[in-house]
């Protein structure tokens, strides 16, 4: 069984000129241990498929339809209490962009971290201590007991998003969701806090859900990549297989859009705009920008089908195939 | 759909994005209808400004008609609100008043707004020792209890109308000058402030065309919200004395003259003059109230 | 000879000789401190060449793109415009010279007035500096929409109703309407979507070549700026470090910080699992940077002398300058931070 499972999954953003759906229908899982990375752009959904998992969409969002199956249970059918008290903080945790942000301003670091204790572990004043300064050599943080008596802004970008971790990992999580964790760091304290995650991950053996738009970054630390567009899937798989190999055409034309050293020309861009979430195109939400559409992509919206060598697309004229004709001269 | 020739140059023309341009008006509408606290108080505010266009053109009774014949009778069908001890209808009266209470308001706040914002505005914009100098005098006009200060001015300055507007208006300048200062500083360091001197605007031009216009709507709110207190503290100073004198129909003036008849029991008197400055009132709170709701993006409906 | 060997006998269209931005900060409720933003910067630009500033977060590079065009005032030092010293115009010659020195901004909808409509926003420089009549200022803008991609029927949009990367072809095209000669763009692409990025780089690298401006790039993304520059310079913690031509720095990098910034920048397969070099450690507060050279505390190549010597820019090559002294004695290399990064990995 899946550590979790989206069956269908639906979110949708009530406003008044329509529906806005946002995620559109997703099936995905992960299993115990995995590190799982959720790629796309603005409009993709990413963020909202992190908050539609914890139950944390907001007015005017809703999860309008699907299954959230965290080992077996519906999280969309337990009360709000419940979520709160047994799952958030305990079993999947969260860790978001801008850590100084997200943490309390007015609160030291280390109240914070032992408040998270006291309530979801049952320890006391002492043991709290003792336990977040053990948290934090976790993430490595030089002289715990002097950093936890600071205030989130008296830290660095990179040692704030350790202490967010720190807190996270507090009540031993068996999923962890980070929500862009390095983005806005700089790029020698990201592959630090990459690493980390990837210890965290061989010694507590939690599963961690990635999202962000950083295809790079998903290449340094995900066994598995998903790409979504426009509140679908468009292609999941093994890491090694969607980048070297990708077979939908919007994840080939993501990887082949950043610059890069002895290139010449035009960079190839995608042309268009991300698909209005408001009144998307009909069948494939991508076919108006895609170089491989065909007739049927308009009308007929794709489902995830295996492909080789060794993922599934959501696509009817995935890339590799008309390469192979090409090559075959056909 | 064929690909255009400029995506081939790798130049993108963009197709339109973003949600469909709302017109301003019908935007502004929508958000209004979800809001039925600010529905309330527009009603209010609307009806009180009806009855003070067009009350003194056609009162009831002559609002100044004395008949000592029919004074001090109880409310009834010939007079709603029954009238005081000179014989006027209390109902003509009220609806009379409306109109000297609007006007005081809106002009001590036309006269605040100004003031307060140009000091706040220069303030801000500034800064360091204009800012500090400026700020320290709202600081002298704060310190005094408000109502304290709008006597000391009236007694000063004689009771009458003008009287009520000016103290009014000038205990209530460091509100708006406090609040446009600190816009001014956020404006100020804005992106798109940078922007525009990087174009080539004079620091001037930048305070008026750019900065100005993007720091009114929280002032405008403020606004709103004061001509509410508006016609409190203007009731309250006609009420003691300092302001309007009897017997013009003005509702402070008339609760003064209601209390006066107060130990007969006349309570109609002070009580229908006392719930329509209340009703007012309660209309422009809930109006500025919910106009901070509509033109805050953050606290829009979607 | 040029500040920064940019070229012997280079047309040199834009220059600044030592530049200083402090700001006074409090550090706590009674103390102030220094931050030294920029702290002796010299750099020049040659005429119709575009110079990649790279650096991380708090380096420096944003505040030194404002204070290049006085849009800030330096604390020292001096720009030059040509044979104009900047620093030396009262504010009226300057706002006169505005038109020829633009900025693109990085934020795209937080550097439009979000009352005025894109349109007039675009039309504002030309009546500001009687360009264009109004009648005229209509057709001009209506071009320059044209030319940076934006369809006319936008012209009457408000920023909030376009998407981020109109919003920044809309900065694109009010900085080109006044016909500017420099040009600095301060991470016009970072705030966007990768693939909005692709077609607004796009779209640079066409202007430039139509247009020949002289241009800063700064950017914390190397792909970018190498992809987009002629020359780059690297900035740590208010300093230039290394300068020199782009294909220089990337192909064999002499600062260590340059260096370990090149190991990071993803190449074209992303699975190679490229040998990144670390920086231990964070870097350091403005406020109270490391005596001598600012990087020793971080560098795996630190002797004694980087700790008490204060480290300034010296030729390498033809305009390549390194403020490092053991990169210039030859004592490290290209070769070295490859060694390093092997150790780093197996460690």
């Amino acid at each position: 069984m899946a550590l979790l499972e989206l069956r269908g999954l639906r979110t949708s953003f009530l406003i008044r000129s329509g529906e806005l759906r946002v995620i559109d229908g997703l099936d995905f899982e992960i299993d115990e241990g995995e590190i799982v990375g959720l790629a796309g752009e603005t409009g993709s959904g990413k963020s909202v498929t992190a908050a539609s998992i914890i139950g944390l969409v907001r007015k005017p969002g809703r999860v309008v339809d699907g299954q959230v199956l965290w080992r077996g249970r519906d999280l969309r059918a337990l009360p709000e209490q419940t979520l709160a008290r047994e799952i958030r903080g305990k079993e999947i945790s969260m860790i978001f962009q801008n850590p100084r942000e997200a943490l309390n301003p007015v609160i030291r670091v280390g109240r914070q971290i032992m408040q998270v204790l006291e309530l979801k572990r049952g320890m006391s004043e002492d043991e709290a201590h003792a336990e977040a300064v053990r948290l934090l050599e976790n993430v490595h943080i030089s002289d715990p007991k002097q950093r936890l008596r600071a205030y989130p802004h008296e830290l660095s970008g990179g040692m704030a998003q350790r202490v967010m971790i720190a807190l996270a990992l507090s009540a031993h999580p068996r999923l962890l969701i980070a929500d862009e964790p390095t983005t806005g760091l700089d790029v020698t304290t990201q592959y630090q806090i990459v690493q980390l995650l990837r210890e965290l991950r061989a010694t507590t053996g939690m599963a961690i859900l990635l999202i962000t738009h950083d295809l790079a970054l998903t290449a340094e630390l995900c066994d598995r990549l998903a790409v979504l567009y426009a509140g679908r899937l468009a292609e999941v798989g093994p890491l090694e297989h969607l980048v070297r190999t990708p077979r939908h055409p919007y994840t080939h034309a993501l990887l082949q859009s950043r610059p890069h050293l002895g290139m010449t020309g035009d960079i190839p861009a995608i042309p268009g705009a991300v698909a209005d979430l408001m009144r998307p195109p009909s069948g494939c939400r991508f076919h108006p920008r895609c170089p491989n559409r065909l007739a049927v992509c308009s009308e007929v919206q794709p489902v995830l089908a295996l492909v080789p060598p060794g993922q599934q697309a959501a696509c009817h004229n995935p890339v590799a195939v008309r390469e192979e004709v090409a090559a075959s001269g056909g | 759909m064929a690909t255009q020739p400029w995506v081939e140059e790798g130049l993108t023309r963009e197709p339109q994005a973003g949600p469909p341009p709302v017109g301003r008006v019908s935007g502004l509408l929508y958000q209004f209808r979800g809001n039925p606290a600010t529905i309330a108080g527009a009603v209010i505010v609307g009806t009180v400004f009806l009855v003070a266009i067009l009350a003194p053109r056609f009162p009831p009774y002559p609002p100044y008609a004395v008949d000592i014949n029919n004074a001090s009778v109880a409310p009834s069908w010939a007079h709603p609100f029954g009238t005081d001890q000179y014989g006027h209808d209390v109902f003509s009266r009220v609806l009379v008043a409306a109109r000297l209470d609007l006007t005081i308001a809106l002009s001590a706040v036309a006269f605040s707004l100004t003031i307060g914002v140009l000091i706040g505005a220069i303030a801000g914009f500034f800064g360091r020792w204009t800012d500090e100098g400026l700020m320290r005098t709202q600081d002298v006009l704060q310190a005094f209890p408000r109502f304290v200060f709008a006597m000391a001015v009236a007694w000063a300055m004689g009771p009458g109308v003008f009287t009520v507007i000016v103290a009014t208006a000038v205990i209530n300048v460091p509100g708006y000058a406090r609040l446009m200062r600190n816009l001014m500083l956020t404006a100020r360091e804005s992106e798109y402030a940078l922007a525009a001197l990087a174009v080539g605007n004079t620091r001037l031009r930048l305070l008026w065309r750019h900065l100005l216009p993007n720091t009114l709507v929280p002032i405008i709110v403020f606004a709103t919200l004061h001509c509410g207190w508006a016609i409190l503290e203007a009731a309250g100073l006609s009420f003691i004395g300092l302001g309007v004198r009897v017997p013009r129909a003005e509702w402070g003036v008339m609760i003064s003259m209601g209390l006066q008849d107060f130990l007969n029991g006349h309570w109609w008197i002070y009580t229908f003059p006392g719930l329509a400055i209340a009703v007012t009132v309660l209309g422009f709170n809930l109006l500025g109230d919910g106009l901070q709701d509509i033109l805050d993006p953050r606290r829009r409906r979607a | 000879m040029a500040a920064d060997g940019a070229s012997a006998n280079g047309d040199v269209t834009f220059a600044v000789d030592g530049l200083v931005k402090h700001y006074m900060v409090k550090v706590s409720a009674f103390e102030s401190a220094k931050l030294r933003a920029v702290d002796g910067v010299s750099l020049e630009v040659s005429r119709g060449t575009t110079l990649g500033l790279v650096g991380e977060s708090g380096c420096g590079k944003s505040t030194l793109g404002r204070v290049a065009l006085r849009l800030e005032e330096p604390t020292a030092g001096v720009i030059r415009y040509g044979n104009t010293a900047l620093t030396s115009l009262s504010a009226a010659a300057l706002r006169r010279l505005r038109p020829k020195l633009q900025m693109v901004f990085q934020n795209p909808l937080g550097s439009l007035n979000p009352r005025m409509t894109v349109g007039q926003a675009v039309t504002e420089p030309l009546l500001l500096h009687n360009l264009a009549s109004r009648h005229e200022a209509r057709k001009r803008v209506a071009e320059l929409f044209e030319r940076v991609g934006l369809s006319p029927d936008h012209l009457g949009r408000y920023p909030h109703q376009l998407s981020g990367g109109q919003q920044q072809r809309v900065g694109i095209a009010r900085a080109l309407a006044s016909n500017p000669e420099v040009m600095i763009l301060d991470e016009p692409t970072s705030a966007l979507d990768v693939s909005v990025q692709a077609t607004l780089i796009n779209l640079l690298r066409k202007l430039q070549a139509q247009l020949h401006l002289t241009q800063i790039f700064i950017s914390h993304d190397l792909s970018v700026i190498g992809y987009l520059s002629d020359r780059v310079a690297v900035m740590y913690i208010g300093e230039i470090v290394e300068i020199g031509p782009t294909r220089e720095i990337f192909a064999r990098p002499r600062h260590p910080y340059t260096g370990a910034l090149i190991s990071a920048v993803p190449g074209e397969d992303l699975l190679d699992r490229k040998l990144r070099m670390m920086l231990p450690g964070e870097v350091p507060s403005p406020i109270k940077p490391p005596p001598g050279c600012r990087l020793a505390p971080r560098c795996p190549f630190a002797r004694e002398r980087c700790r008490e010597e204060k480290q300034v820019l010296q030729p390498v090559g033809e305009g390549h300058l390194v403020a490092c002294w053991r990169a210039v004695a030859g004592e490290i290399s290209a070769e070295d931070f490859q060694r390093q990064a092997q150790l780093t990995l197996e460690a």
